[in-house]
């Protein structure tokens, strides 16, 4: 049911849990406060790589107010888990691989006897080599990192997690052949999300032996399916409860789980509640990061600058797990040669370990590497032709009918093209490009405008089965009650869904109330990542919603006495043949006197696709995303401080559904990526992150946000819920290479890695410092020296 | 060491029991479970703990619990007229899609608040300046100046009314 | 987090006398931006109570005492940003101060406590010690004076005498004729660390020659001071580009010179090279057809906060 006209969905909306977050009211898992709650400490590793040689806890228990230890061996398989690969832990057994993973967990009475506990651990590790980037990792003499068999075990390194390929035709005679050629290497660097609120769960015990978890995660059932795993409970003993999670990104995956089985064992054990809060500084260190990444372009085009084959090969430094990075490879596989057309592609994206902390989902999921480094190469090649980077872009992007680099067909309406055109208009892009230059000659501050475009499949794509599940009740009193198995960090999901159930049932906003995620009220419908809870999350609303506004639909023909298609809506009335409306309380209440039971459950799926991760193809995503950005620059040549002027954007979304949360979405994900363009890095200097609070891992304030002029070009999108599609994560793709493209149209310095710091602007090379103080020892708790832990060299 | 801290908590005559070491983020949120102040970084640098201080933004992860005696605090569930609604100012950030995650709301509620008592016609700019101290990761901030640039308006356009 | 106690001083004498009470170990606390910061990260040392200085009335304000311009040292960033006499006689002190650049911090931090933390990319004090300004220090032998040049010895380290306290800061406000400015160059534009700041002051004869000019850098020597080397250079000459650059070279010769080579020293001498051409070209204007469009270094245009 398609509706053409509505009331509530694409119109100005409140956002549902707005008002509580507004006033202070709303809960987050830190803000849980509940009799005899126990606090926690952990034991962590001081140093990136070694092997566990002992580790007793008997003396912690002793101590006054310690109410329970807990290490690897409190869990079933010693807590290994990890999907796809299962190489990581809820605590580290036998060897610890990143500085800050957890070794064992204190719970006590108060945060002074749960740090004393700690400090009574006895742990000895035996040091072992530390991997400290990707080309460590594979040589051949390498220390393993994983206890796992890798692909690359098989090839002689056995640090290569796994490959993940595009087989598109053979680019390399066609490269070879053609008149412009380029190839180089571009690099990015490890992201942290710095969502505000650093994780938080508590968990509560039950007398049957059972669990409560509120936990700042993205993905409860997720949470729930590892937690019972570990903790050998049947699922039905765990119940996750989604607290209101103060941003996430991608970033409350992994970590959020083990926090969960880490509490829940101990609050089994204690039969307390048991909290565990998070310091900004054990956020940074313990998180895991967005992969830094290094990928080698190489392009072929013909004089004209039409693009003719890419082969592009991609390291991802997947840190210590390879958590989702092998996920996150598929992406950018799927995306490594951007939105155009070619004859011929092949992609290969390498995951490796390394001692580095370790790498996971974040925002765009491997694209967002891609396209900083494809925008980045497609403007080498405008240049050796002497095009004009938008008219460059124009030439080669796909179209509908279009074969994508993958090889698959694009079946679907495409709003690029129509996106480049509106920031090329809106900014002003021809009079600049051609007037900076000869404005910069000599000028200390100098100007420079560029540009970067994108496409982004839609949902999980090849990675695996794309459905959700919702459900909605009509409560005695005329409310409505509405779940759903995606959830909501901050993204404005429960809104949508808000709306679009108000929309079906023609229902006002206000009656409809969306549970906050509960593994025991809500239906399994698979992680929320993705950015596929608006159109999978969406369309399982409406189906469920569509059966009751059935239902009631069939009352008011019974009412009225007439067949049901006369039966007429405007908002919440019912209007018959003799033109009389019937408000919708009536309406539901005689559906009840019928005996219709007002209740219901939605399920949608994406159609299958197939992709085969062997052979490199298939139809990797069912449909795209697509988008252009501008940014304008001013670069302080004396300094090399690069300070964005103006941003624009233009997004395919498909159907805008609650547009204040849709471009506040895009200005968000606008300002990550300006982030990650301009200042953010997590340094890692011999393992060790430098830098664990926002003193020194910097993120855009609004003083760096420049102003953003943005529009959705609403190409519609058959699947999506009235022709919606995706916003979170293309949002942020283009800014960076933009940022890269701008900075080279103002200097005239290419810089080929990221993020543009005045040191890599001014010198074309970043500087590090060798000698950071122990900023992760210290805030692991080693810095007065009264942790026990023996660290010896390997004989 | 513990110190007894009298002071008046959004309006409000509060007299607590406190070690003397404590931050005021602390008191309020593990002493008087006010929870509505969070916690981002502990050092100053995110401003999700900002309250007013005698009418002045602090963030108060930096100020120790007994220099509040004899002084006004107000926190962001101090800001309603009626305790559980919303302020004019909370209202717009809801409106305008100022709110996300929510977890820089109430700090940003507050700076928001600070700066328009301040400042009765604040450019766009000088919002920007004035939240500066207050990072937020979803929004952008676009938004969030659109809701105090919108609340401006609106209490100006109030006024000349009266 | 080590425990200890508080104790509020209600004035001057009584907080000095709380500062060297014997056999208690105290510490001042003005706006805590800093020392918080160091308690939680367990930098500060122990000690048994802090005395807060910060509501002590004779610490605060800004007036003029004769021909001086006075601040009382726990006067705090957002009073000296809005201060008629500041915006008046020393806007780059008010510019410094806005450079913090958060609202929460700026209604905390006071001027007393920028100078004592001694913190090398302190904004204000490269300001304070272009102006010529001096200390006057409590102690319990009495009052006495210091250049706030010579109270600054080192990254977090002052010369204060044992149980002293700050408690104002005086200077010759800069005559109507003289220029100044501050630059500060962070990562980003607000809720930055100074890579490198700098403060400067100039003032042209009638016929053009330089009469005087003052630079003080900061965050790159081993403590804020006047680069007299450079300001002889400039004495009696005339505003150049070519004299600007040479100062600059000049400077960044002395930094390397005095800190040696750092890891950061590839980038930060030419960036401080190029402060000084730019602090330079604002102090003392060029010549109609040498000027260029003169813009502050990664900080937005400074309007100050009403």
């Amino acid at each position: 049911m398609l509706r053409h006209t509505t009331n509530w969905v694409t119109k100005p909306a409140n956002r549902v849990d707005g008002p509580d977050k507004a006033n202070g009211a709303a809960k987050y898992a830190g803000d849980y406060r509940v009799p005899g709650q126990l606090v926690t400490r952990a034991l962590r590793s001081p140093i990136p790589h070694a092997r566990i040689t002992r580790l007793d806890t008997s003396a912690a228990l002793k101590v006054p107010g310690v109410l329970a230890v807990i290490t690897s061996d409190d869990f079933v398989d010693h807590g290994r888990f990890g999907f796809p690969v299962a190489d990581n832990f809820i605590l580290a057994y036998q060897k610890v691989r990143y500085v800050g993973e957890g070794v064992a967990i204190v719970a006590a009475v108060d945060a002074d006897a749960a740090e004393a506990g700690v400090n009574a651990i006895e742990l000895d590790l035996e040091q072992l080599p530390v991997i400290e980037d990707m080309e460590q990792a594979l040589r051949p003499d390498a220390p393993v990192i994983p206890d796992v068999v890798t692909e690359g075990s098989k090839k002689g390194q056995p640090n290569v997690c796994l490959t993940q390929i595009v087989r598109n035709g053979d680019p390399e005679p066609i490269i070879a052949a053609s008149p412009v050629q380029l190839d180089q290497t571009y690099a990015t660097p490890f992201q942290e999300h710095a969502y505000l609120e650093p994780e938080a769960v508590l968990s509560i015990p039950n007398p049957d032996g059972s669990v409560i978890i509120y936990a700042c995660d993205q993905s409860p059932f997720n949470n729930r399916g590892i937690a019972a795993a570990v903790l050998g409970l049947p699922e039905d003993k765990v119940r996750v409860i989604q607290a209101i999670v103060g941003g996430s990104f991608g970033g409350k995956d992994e970590g959020v789980y083990q926090m969960s089985a880490q509490t829940a064992k101990l609050a089994l054990l204690t039969n307390r509640p048991v909290g565990m809060v998070f310091s900004r500084e054990e956020s940074i260190i313990v998180s895991y990061k967005r992969d830094a990444s290094k990928i080698r372009v190489r392009l072929g085009a013909d004089k004209d600058g039409k693009l003719q084959a890419a082969k592009v090969e991609a390291w991802l430094d997947g840190g210590a797990y390879s958590a989702e990075t092998v996920l996150t490879a598929w992406r950018a596989a799927m995306h490594l040669a951007g939105a155009y057309t070619y004859q011929a592609v092949t992609g290969d994206v390498h995951v490796l370990y390394t001692n580095n902390n370790y790498s996971s989902a974040f925002r765009g999921f491997g694209n967002t590497e891609a396209v900083a480094c494809i925008e980045q190469a497609i403007d080498e090649v405008a240049e050796q032709v002497a095009l004009d980077p938008i008219d460059m872009r124009l030439k080669n992007i796909i179209g509908k009918g279009d074969r994508t680099m993958t090889g698959a067909t694009l079946n679907q309406e495409v709003g690029l093209r129509a996106c480049l055109e509106w920031v090329r208009q809106k900014s002003d892009w021809d009079r600049k490009r051609r007037e900076f230059p000869a404005q910069n000659k000599n000028a200390r501050y100098r100007k420079g405008i560029g540009v970067a475009c994108y496409f982004h499949g839609m949902g999980l794509g090849g990675e695996g089965v794309d459905f959700a599940n919702a459900t909605i009740a009509i409560e005695r009193d005329n409310s409505v009650t509405l779940t759903n198995g995606l959830t909501d960090y901050g993204t404005g999901a429960r809104t949508v869904f808000t709306l679009i159930a108000a929309d079906v049932l023609g229902a006002r906003p206000e009656r409809i109330k969306v549970l906050l995620t509960d593994t025991e009220t809500a239906i399994n419908s698979g992680p929320t990542v993705a950015s596929r809870a608006s159109v999978v999350g969406g369309n399982a609303t409406r189906v469920a919603a569509e059966k009751i506004a059935q239902l009631l639909t069939f009352a008011a023909a019974n009412l009225f006495k007439c067949a049901p298609a006369q039966v007429l809506r405007d908002k919440e009335a019912f209007i018959g043949p003799d033109e009389e409306p019937v408000d919708f309380d009536t309406v539901v209440n005689h559906a009840r006197q019928l005996g219709y039971v007002l209740s219901a459950h939605g399920r949608w799926q994406l159609p299958v696709i197939h992709w085969d991760f062997e052979k490199g193809t298939g139809t990797p995503y069912v449909g795209y995303t697509f988008g252009a950005q501008i940014v304008e620059v001013t670069v302080h040549t004396g300094t090399g401080r690069v300070q964005a002027d103006r941003i624009w954007a233009a997004h395919d979304i498909g159907k805008v559904l609650f547009p204040e949360g849709a471009y506040g979405q895009l200005y968000g994900g606008i300002t990550q990526g300006l982030g990650y363009g301009l200042m953010e890095e997590v340094e890692i200097n011999h393992g060790y992150i430098h830098n664990v609070n926002f003193d020194d891992y910097i993120i855009p304030t609004a003083m760096d946000v420049p102003p953003i002029e943005a529009t959705f070009v609403e190409a519609p999108f058959h699947l999506g819920p009235y022709g919606a599609k995706n916003v979170a994560e293309p949002s942020m793709l283009g800014v960076a290479p933009a940022l890269a493209n701008a900075v080279y149209h103002a200097t005239g310095k290419r810089i080929r890695e990221l993020p543009l710091t005045p040191e890599r602007v001014l010198l074309g090379h970043a500087l590090h410092n060798d000698d950071h103080g122990d900023n992760s020892r210290l805030w692991l708790g080693y810095a007065d020296g009264l942790r026990k832990v023996r660290i010896t060299q390997a004989a | 060491m513990n110190i007894q801290i009298d002071f008046t908590l959004n309006g409000r005559a509060v007299s607590i029991d406190a070690p003397a070491h404590v931050t005021l983020l602390r008191l309020l949120r593990d002493y008087l479970n006010l929870t509505g102040t969070k916690e981002g970084c502990a050092i100053g640098e995110c401003g999700a703990c900002s309250v007013l201080l005698d009418g002045r933004v602090v963030n108060s992860c930096l100020v120790l619990a007994p220099q509040v005696s004899g002084r006004d605090v107000m926190t962001v569930e101090g800001l309603a007229p009626v305790e559980g609604a919303m302020s004019d100012l909370q209202a717009a950030f809801v409106k305008y899609g100022a709110v996300q995650c929510g977890y820089c709301t109430p700090g940003l509620v507050i700076a928001g608040e600070a700066l328009l008592r301040d400042n009765h016609f604040p450019t766009r700019d000088e919002i920007n300046d004035g939240i500066a101290g207050n990072l937020c990761r979803c929004t952008g901030y676009q938004q969030i100046v659109d809701a105090i640039e919108q609340t401006a308006r609106q209490r100006a356009a109030a006024q000349v009314k009266e | 987090m080590n425990s200890f106690g508080y104790v509020r001083a209600g004035s001057i004498d009584e907080a000095v006398a709380l500062l060297n009470t014997p056999g208690v170990n105290s510490r001042a606390l003005a706006g805590g931006t800093d020392l918080m910061v160091a308690v939680r990260a367990g930098e500060a040392g122990s000690f048994d109570r802090v005395v807060d200085i910060s509501t002590i009335p004779d610490l605060r304000g800004i007036a003029m005492v004769g021909s001086r311009a006075r601040i009382g040292a726990a006067t705090t960033f957002s009073e000296i940003m809005r201060a008629g006499l500041i915006q008046q006689h020393a806007r780059f002190l008010a510019d410094a101060a806005h450079s913090v650049r958060t609202m929460q911090i700026t209604n905390m931090a006071t001027l007393g406590g920028n100078v004592a933390n001694a913190a090398a990319a302190a904004d204000t004090p490269p300001v304070l010690v272009c102006l010529d300004a001096e200390a006057i220090i409590a102690t319990p032998a009495g009052q006495q004076r210091m250049p706030v040049a010579s109270l600054l010895r080192g990254h977090l380290k002052n010369t204060l005498p044992a149980g002293g306290l700050i408690v104002a800061f005086e200077f010759d406000p800069l005559s109507v004729d003289t220029r100044n400015t501050f630059l500060k160059l962070g990562r980003r534009n607000a809720l930055t660390i100074s890579r490198i700041n700098m403060a400067a002051t100039g003032r042209l004869q009638a016929d053009g020659h330089i009469a005087e000019a003052r630079l003080v850098a900061g965050a790159c020597f081993s403590r804020p001071r006047r680069a007299r080397e450079v300001e002889a250079l400039l004495q009696g000459r005339l505003p150049s580009a070519a004299l600007f650059a040479e100062a600059g070279q000049l400077l960044m010769r002395l930094m390397v010179q005095e800190v040696g080579q750092r890891w950061s020293t590839e980038y930060k001498a030419l960036a401080l090279a190029a402060m000084v051409e730019e602090a330079l070209e604002t102090v003392l204007p060029l010549p109609a057809n040498e000027t260029e469009t003169v813009r502050s270094i990664g900080v937005k245009s400074v309007e100050s906060m009403r």
